[in-house]
């Protein structure tokens, strides 16, 4: 059964709630290149400094990192690849009241919006 | 009840005049050729013998010297169609003669033939002694024909044997066409009859104080309101002697209370029609009416809800500040308008908006307060997306933004470098 999913306040954002294994549930490219390693992306498994991630045929090691600017009232990801390197604001990160259940927002450098879903 | 002809006598009384004494009257109905098909308790009682037996011998009865000229007198009426007042010595049932007064009155058809005789014998010698020694008799006339109430007396069975004026004069109905066990019921209402019959035969049964609201026809047509009651009349042995009853016209009273009822009426299901939450409370801000729609939301009773008891389903984060503002609202006799949520049956919480306006009277104090709460809920999840969208563009541009200045910084580097 679906939990209620509550925001998290972006400005307060622990860095583990961004660890463990991504599902992407939805995506809008905008123009980012349709056959590129991310906007093919499937999976995202972010543990502490490593990222892996998984396309149909393809999969990417690299390691990530959580950086934040006092301009900008939300944390953003540094991602460090093996085909590229970029950055990914966060929109929002919803979780369920025990953190089983967790959604993730986010909008790369090339316009593209994704949301990561957990389990 | 047989049609009112032109030649049925008034028998009403006069004003101020001396009611009969019931007690007196012994009432008797016979078919178009004289036979007797009802006597009332009063002519058995009188005679000593059953209906069959006075409708076989009633002329055995009467004085040998009054018999031939009485039996003329009366076949000559019943031929010729004509009322008429006999008086004869009549034996009564311990063997004294009396002198009585026997009245007979045609009741006729649409084609003109009798249907009926209405007969009323008075004893006239009985009638004499209570005139002459019955003060509060006098007093009851005047009492009777005063009063504004239809007033009328039946005798222990609910045989009715006196009505006053104002009953004629409302009905059309003379004494002679209303007496009787049942007449009464025939000028009610069609919907009231049945209700009157079982309230009356309950008093009856019982000796219970008669008391009912119910509609009489009166002789123009229309009907009017009534309240009809009537209290038993015992003698020492705690007996039954007789029913004093009146009705008292309170149709004036009545079409108010009912335009009053269906004001009502439509008041609550404008009420209960509208998709809000609505309320209502006195001047000190005690809530003493809701809405069903406030029951079927929050599932609570009106107990729970009464006065103060709203704030059961305020959300605990709210409900401090809702109920200050209130308060501070009636203190100060001013609008009220708050938004917050308000837990549903199921338990989910809904926001809502909810305003009150104070109703005042002539002097401008308020006397209650009338208030709506309407579900916002959706409205609030719109706004709240669309304030997120804007903050989310905000970051996104924001971010765009630094990304392009750390690309212009890289690119001055390398010119540079």
């Amino acid at each position: 059964m679906t939990e209620v999913l509550f925001d998290v306040n972006l400005q307060q954002l622990p860095d583990e709630f961004l660890t463990g294994n991504w599902r992407v549930a939805d995506r809008v490219l905008n123009q980012t290149d349709p056959a590129s390693m991310l906007a093919r992306a499937e999976q995202f498994a972010l543990q502490p400094g490593r990222v892996d991630i998984q396309a149909p045929g393809q999969q990417d090691t690299g390691h990530w990192l959580v950086q934040r600017d006092a301009l900008l009232n939300r944390p953003y990801l540094e991602l460090q690849l093996g085909q590229e390197q970029t950055r990914a604001l966060v929109t929002r990160l919803r979780r369920s009241r025990n953190g089983a259940e967790s959604q993730l927002n986010l909008y790369f450098q090339s316009g593209m919006e994704m949301q990561l879903t957990q389990p | 009840m047989a049609p009112l002809t032109s030649d049925t006598p008034d028998l009403k009384p006069q004003p101020f005049s001396q009611p009969i004494d019931t007690t007196l009257v012994m009432m008797g109905t016979t078919d178009a050729t004289g036979n007797l098909a009802y006597a009332s308790p009063q002519l058995l009682k009188f005679s000593g013998l059953t209906l069959q037996d006075l409708s076989r011998q009633w002329l055995m009865l009467v004085h040998p010297d009054d018999q031939e000229r009485t039996a003329a007198q009366w076949s000559q009426a019943v031929a010729t169609v004509r009322t008429y007042q006999l008086e004869f010595r009549l034996r009564r049932h311990d063997g004294e003669y009396r002198w009585v007064r026997s009245t007979g009155y045609p009741q006729l058809n649409e084609q003109n033939q009798v249907q009926q005789w209405i007969v009323s014998t008075v004893d006239v010698e009985l009638l004499r002694e209570t005139e002459g020694s019955n003060d509060s008799a006098h007093d009851f006339s005047f009492l009777a024909e005063l009063i504004p109430q239809l007033v009328w007396t039946t005798d222990p069975t609910g045989f009715h044997t006196y009505f006053n004026q104002r009953w004629t004069d409302f009905t059309g109905y003379t004494l002679a066409d209303s007496v009787g066990p049942d007449m009464w019921n025939n000028l009610l209402h069609p919907d009231d009859r049945e209700l009157a019959r079982q309230v009356w035969g309950h008093s009856l049964a019982t000796g219970e104080f008669y008391e009912i609201e119910y509609r009489f026809k009166a002789k123009q047509g229309e009907y009017r309101w009534f309240l009809g009651q009537a209290v038993a009349v015992r003698n020492a042995a705690g007996e039954i002697e007789k029913w004093f009853g009146t009705c008292t016209d309170i149709h004036d009273q009545k079409m108010q209370q009912l335009a009053l009822r269906k004001r009502e009426q439509d008041f609550t299901t404008l009420a209960n029609a509208i998709p809000q939450l609505a309320w209502m409370a006195d001047e000190t801000g005690s809530i003493f009416w809701y809405n069903d729609r406030w029951f079927r939301f929050t599932g609570a009773t009106q107990e729970e809800m009464m006065g103060w008891g709203w704030q059961k389903v305020h959300h605990p984060d709210y409900v401090e500040a809702v109920s200050a503002g209130f308060r501070e609202a009636v203190a100060q006799g001013q609008t009220w308008e708050d938004t917050f949520p308000l837990r549903r049956h199921d338990g989910e919480y809904r926001w809502f908006l909810s305003r009150a306006l104070p109703v005042r009277n002539e002097d401008g104090q308020v006397v209650r307060w009338c208030g709506t709460n309407t579900d916002v809920t959706e409205q609030k999840q719109l706004q709240d997306q669309l304030e997120r969208a804007y903050a989310d563009l905000e970051a996104k541009v924001m971010f765009r933004t630094l990304d392009l200045e750390r690309e212009v910084q890289q690119l001055r580097q390398r010119l540079n470098g």
